[in-house]
């Protein structure tokens, strides 16, 4: 069943003004601490005019604009900030830079373009058989060959002259339009008692 | 080898080389086995005859002789036909084999080629079936059927004083 009921009464403290209320308070209760307010205000104003007594009393250092961090990074110069030294120096200063002599004798040898290298000297001590230069003697017929290059035979005591190489003899045989004449034999042909 | 003549003619119709084959045995002084086998060959290495042990001196001229002339009328005949100098020295060496040996060898039959011949015989006959071989081809046949020796790397043993 719907009812239509009022709401109760205010009790008699919020009708009547409090103390120390400001004036033109139409009789609401106030929750600020006017007090305090007042004391706060009154104490900023002195701190403001402390500060602009300073500033008169010193007019060179400016005061400096407050910039945030982020802005000041991005406004660093990159390059570290070079001391400024007096425009009058006291004494005069000559940089001076040391070269060394291998240095300059290397850098002022460099030759531009490859070069030779010069001859070496003549050895003065004698050569080992493999250094020295020789013919090529690869296609060499064994009449063209050098007398130390020659194939080496030997009788063995008989009147046949042996070459001690069967590839050699038959090269020699091709060249001189001769025979192969080849020993098959048991034993050392080179020692006799052994054949 | 050590006749004067021997040496003349050897060293004027051939290039003379040797080569071990085989070994022997040296027991108290005394020499057991080897052997020798020499070679008439072309600058290639085929054979054109054989002397199978040692020979006198007399024997080892007329081999040569035999051999320098037959080869100079095998180069007339055959010119460079491998299968005519073949045919050539087939038929030089069978024709020794009849006259020396009495055996025909065209008309050898499988029986019949069980010959008693000797070394000579032998190398001739050897010749006449594989005329113009190889030496690699024939050396051990001649060292081992013919001479009865093994081919061999081994040095010469001594074996006593």
């Amino acid at each position: 069943m719907p009812s239509t009921t009022s709401p109760p009464p205010l009790p008699p403290s919020f009708l009547t003004p409090r103390r120390g209320s400001p004036p033109g308070w139409s009789g609401e209760p106030s929750r600020l601490n006017w007090p305090a307010i007042f004391a706060s205000v009154s104490l900023s104003f002195v701190l403001v005019a402390s500060v602009l007594a300073w500033i008169a009393t010193h007019p060179h250092k400016a005061v400096r604009s407050l910039q945030t961090t982020s802005v000041a990074l991005v406004e660093r110069p990159a390059e570290p900030e070079v001391l400024s030294l007096p425009r009058t120096p006291v004494f005069s200063v000559t940089p001076a830079y040391y070269h060394s002599p291998r240095q300059d004798e290397m850098t002022c040898n460099i030759p531009l373009g490859e070069t030779d290298s010069p001859p070496l000297a003549p050895p003065t001590c004698p050569l080992h058989k493999q250094d020295v230069e020789q013919p090529d003697l690869r296609h060499a017929r064994p009449a063209e060959l050098p007398l130390a290059r020659q194939p080496i035979g030997e009788t063995y005591g008989t009147e046949v002259m042996f070459l001690n190489s069967r590839e050699a003899a038959a090269d020699k045989a091709r060249d001189e339009h001769k025979l192969l004449f080849v020993m098959h034999i048991s034993g050392n042909f080179e020692a006799s008692c052994f054949t | 080898m050590a006749n004067a003549e021997v040496g003349k003619y050897l060293n004027d119709n051939f290039v003379a080389t040797y080569q071990k084959v085989g070994t022997f045995t040296i027991n108290g002084g005394q020499k057991q086995g080897g052997n020798v086998a020499s070679y008439f060959c072309t600058p290639e290495g085929r054979v054109l005859h054989s002397i199978a042990g040692p020979v006198k001196a007399d024997a080892m001229l007329r081999e040569a002789r035999w051999v320098v002339e037959t080869e100079k009328m095998a180069v007339l005949e055959g010119g460079k036909n491998d299968l005519r100098l073949r045919a050539f020295w087939r038929k030089a060496h069978g024709e020794r084999l009849q006259q020396e040996h009495q055996v025909d060898v065209t008309k050898l039959s499988r029986s019949q080629r069980r010959l008693h011949l000797n070394k000579e015989g032998k190398v001739h006959l050897l010749l006449a079936t594989a005329p113009l071989a190889r030496l690699e081809q024939v050396y051990k046949l001649v060292f081992e059927r013919i001479l009865n020796e093994k081919v061999s790397t081994a040095p010469v043993v001594q074996v006593g004083g």
